[in-house]
């Protein structure tokens, strides 16, 4: 955020699968990954990312220059995550954990997870397991000990047949 | 069908589920504990994960009734099982923690009785201690005024009686937010905890029976943010905190707490501290010139009665007019009075006040006079409210 030159640096930034992207120096170094490059003068070239597809980074670019443009004001900051994150399904949230994970975004990583959570709010364990594609490797005894364990937390869940 | 395409899907992308565990921690993390709890029924790697959760630990016996399941059993000995199963369900929780660390403890047990459960509290607040919460909230106030004399613990004491000694000093060095409600809190103990919280921004004492002698004093460089109400024996309070903007002090007339609190600009009264604010201004006027928001709850006001709807809506319909233009011309009618109604005529002036709110129970009669003259000390008012409670008898 440091811009005291006239013209704005521009980092260019390689997916995992070779997409180059342009990003403005002061929006990329919110992920620390990125700004510790730029501090230790490996930000000359490309930037390969090895761990984020294209449509990932595309993704956390949008992000890194929407967060960016906004003023120093945690309210507007927040509604520009809830609605940067509205419309995605859940394998690019998960995409987006791991991505934010690698580039150490903790605003991103925090705003991902608050949505995650939030969408396993009151949700029963059959709905959570075929979302997010969790297997029950439980024996039927073993899951009905468990069940019973923390039988508290199923007061309230919403009904699914498959609960 | 649709598993098939779902198991494609998966094979191509990453599910949630598939994420590391310390990002699935970070998830649960963010989830009430009911939800979190909830996941070790997913799948054996889900099984122990919460308990490495840092996020919020809640327990509030009003909303988790469930935890009974009682079926219409007799009352009295429902309310026992209740009580033994909250008190069997916290110890059962807090003892399958694994994380190092939890944000906030948070728990209200307003079905408590007997003094027998002191040793299950005082271990609850270990665990607070010992997982460096930064909030930490513990309300055992019972809903019809019941006392249970739970006498917050010697922290030093707390510890050097635990076997594990691996407290980090200070002891809640991470602490922003201490609520105690119904908790008898000695005022050498208030004093052991101001000066090791040095990061605390919201402290609140309600109804401790054991604070008499109280002094919030600096350095509090953090503290924004003071409770102190309805300490039945409260004989002083000293605030000097010169950070702290926000301040509640309901209960027993006492010579003003504030000394030096440049910043405090809203200033919440109850009790008859409040009276005396109202009735006695220029005994507050050391600092009442620079609050910008005042809420008077008048909870206790006894006043002329019949009049009281009248006087609300005389009072509201002069206040839309213009109340800078407003004299106060009162019709005998209102001064069926005490000689509090008597407003002192050199009033000080709250400059400063923007927001003003009044609450207050009916019965307002002679109340309202003077809510109208602080109307008129306060040139720079530009929001008003008005609660007036109605008994339902």
């Amino acid at each position: 955020m440091a811009a005291e030159t006239g013209t704005p640096t521009t980092l260019t930034l390689k997916s995992n699968d070779d997409e180059l992207f342009s990003v403005a120096e002061s929006a990329a170094i919110l992920s620390v990954t990125i700004r510790n490059m730029v501090e230790d003068g490996c930000a000359g070239g490309v930037i390969p990312l090895d761990n984020v597809d294209g449509k990932t980074l595309a993704s956390v670019i949008t992000y890194m220059n929407g967060i960016s443009a906004i003023p120093a004001d945690e309210e507007k900051k927040k509604s520009y995550r809830d609605k940067f994150l509205s419309d995605k399904d859940f394998e690019t949230l998960a995409d987006m954990v791991l991505a934010a994970n690698y580039l150490n975004m903790s605003c991103l990583m925090d705003a991902v997870s608050a949505k995650i959570a939030q969408v396993m709010e009151k949700k029963s364990v059959g709905w959570v397991r075929r979302k997010f594609g969790i297997e029950n490797d439980y024996t039927p005894e073993e899951e009905a000990a468990v069940k019973e364990e923390h039988k508290w937390t199923f007061e309230g869940v919403e009904t699914d047949d498959d609960n | 069908m649709q598993e098939e395409e779902e198991k494609q899907n998966a094979a191509a992308t990453v599910k949630i589920g598939d994420l590391p565990e310390d990002m699935l921690i970070h998830i649960l993390s963010r989830m009430s504990l009911k939800d979190a709890v909830r996941t070790s029924v997913l799948s054996r790697r889900w099984r122990y994960l919460w308990m490495y959760t840092s996020g919020k630990l809640e327990f509030d016996d009003r909303y988790d009734r469930d935890i009974t399941l009682l079926d219409d059993a007799d009352e009295r000995s429902g309310i026992v099982i209740k009580r033994k199963k909250f008190k069997t369900w916290v110890k059962h929780i807090l003892k399958l923690h694994r994380g190092q660390r939890v944000d906030s403890l948070v728990i209200r047990f307003t079905n408590l009785r007997l003094r027998y459960l002191s040793s299950d509290i005082d271990s609850w607040i270990y665990f607070a201690v010992k997982k460096e919460v930064k909030v930490f909230e513990l309300n055992l106030s019972v809903e019809d005024g019941f006392h249970c004399g739970y006498k917050f613990p010697n922290i030093e004491k707390l510890l050097s009686r635990s076997r594990e000694l691996k407290v980090k000093s200070p002891v809640f060095g991470s602490l922003r937010s201490l609520r105690l409600v119904d908790v008898d809190i000695d005022d050498e103990v208030v004093k052991y905890l101001l000066a090791s919280c040095t990061c605390v921004e919201h402290l609140c004492i309600r109804a401790s029976n054991a604070t008499k002698n109280l002094e919030v004093v600096d350095p509090l460089a953090n503290l924004k943010e003071l409770e102190i109400s309805d300490c039945c024996n409260l004989e002083s309070l000293e605030i000097s905190a010169k950070n702290l903007v926000s301040c509640t002090y309901q209960g027993k007339e006492i010579s003003s707490p504030f000394k030096k609190t440049p910043n405090l600009t809203e200033l919440t009264l109850g009790g008859e501290f409040c009276h005396s604010f109202i009735f006695e201004p220029n005994k507050h006027s050391s600092y009442s010139a620079q609050l910008v928001k005042l809420v008077l709850n008048l909870k206790t006001l006894v006043g002329g009665g019949a009049f009281s709807l009248f006087l609300v809506s005389l009072c509201l319909s002069c206040i839309s007019l213009s109340y800078k233009s407003l004299t106060l011309s009162c019709p005998n009618a209102f001064c069926q009075t005490s000689e509090r109604t008597n407003v002192p005529c050199d009033l000080p002036q709250l400059d400063s006040l923007k927001r003003l709110e009044l609450n207050t129970v009916t019965k307002i009669g002679e109340s309202f006079l003077f809510f109208l003259s602080l109307i008129k000390a306060s040139p720079n008012l530009h929001e008003l409210k008005i609660k007036v409670n109605f008994p339902t008898f």
